[in-house]
């Protein structure tokens, strides 16, 4: 697809996500995604040496992590930076927007992060969510 | 947008064809507003502050086009500090423009203006910042850009 149409495409997603989020909607989540999805769609046809590389693969990564999906986050950020020639301060930016949101988590369970860190969290998170309960009886 | 613009000018008394003081970086202006009517009687199914801030960026996204014939390239998150990236030709290069906007209701918007200039003035990955703010009391708009830094990354 062509940039412009992307372009108009992630920028409905923004404008209704934003306003679902504005209501306190659940269906803010998947509303986040879909941004996410039409940023990653931008991010693998804009190179990141170009600006609107760079602000489609943070919004990427940032959109993931609106929606609840650290694990994508994650995956997109780890991808992006190692592209060759990814500038140091995008790399900076994608690794400060996954502390941050760890950091959140850890803040909004105090208890749970005096004895787990907030990596190992979203790890078995992650094996839940692609493995299901049965790997903890394995 | 253009619906939550013609609410926002409605509810102030405007009606199409109004009368806009427009200040372009301190160069002061007017112009004619033309909008389709809307019926006022729907305003109360949109949310008050999203008629103010939509119809903020419909007119001045107008005025940003009209007087520096910039287009849209996209909205962004507002962790980017703006609301919209713009394209212009500056001798024959593409220059990109980080665009905050914001609208007020009734009162002055200059204290608004210099907020949202501040905000916008940490907008990076572009070659120019600024700042709209939309009046619906006058009506009014005022764009004004942050000094011209390069950012090379």
């Amino acid at each position: 697809m062509h940039a412009d149409a992307l372009h108009t495409l992630v920028s409905s997603a923004i404008w209704r996500a934003e306003q679902l989020d504005e209501q306190g909607l659940e269906t803010a989540c998947s509303a986040w995604i879909e941004v996410s999805k039409w940023e990653e769609e931008l991010a693998k046809i804009i190179p990141a040496k170009e600006a609107e590389g760079r602000i489609a693969r943070r919004g990427a990564v940032r959109a993931a992590l609106k929606a609840k999906e650290p694990a994508r986050a994650r995956e997109l950020a780890d991808r992006y930076a190692a592209e060759k020639g990814v500038p140091r301060a995008l790399r900076t930016e994608l690794r400060g927007m996954l502390e941050e949101d760890a950091k959140g988590l850890s803040e909004q369970f105090p208890f749970a992060a005096k004895h787990h860190k907030p990596k190992d969290v979203q790890m078995l998170a992650n094996r839940l969510q692609q493995g299901g309960p049965f790997w903890l009886a394995a | 947008m253009i619906l939550r613009a013609a609410l926002g000018l409605q509810r102030n008394k405007h009606s199409p064809g109004a009368s806009l003081q427009m200040d372009i970086e301190r160069a002061l202006g007017r112009c004619v507003l033309r909008w389709p009517a809307a019926n006022l009687g729907t305003a109360s199914q949109h949310d008050h502050n999203r008629i103010t801030e939509d119809g903020a960026e419909a007119i001045a996204l107008a005025v940003a086009h009209k007087t520096k014939a910039w287009r849209v390239v996209r909205r962004m998150q507002r962790e980017e500090y703006a609301d919209w990236l713009l394209e212009h030709q500056n001798n024959g290069a593409r220059e990109l423009v980080a665009f905050e906007v914001s609208g007020v209701d009734q009162g002055s918007i200059t204290p608004r203006l210099h907020e949202k200039l501040a905000q916008v003035a940490k907008s990076v990955d572009v070659d120019q910042r600024c700042a709209g703010v939309v009046g619906f009391e006058q009506p009014e708009a005022a764009l004004r850009s942050v000094e011209v830094r390069t950012h090379a990354r």
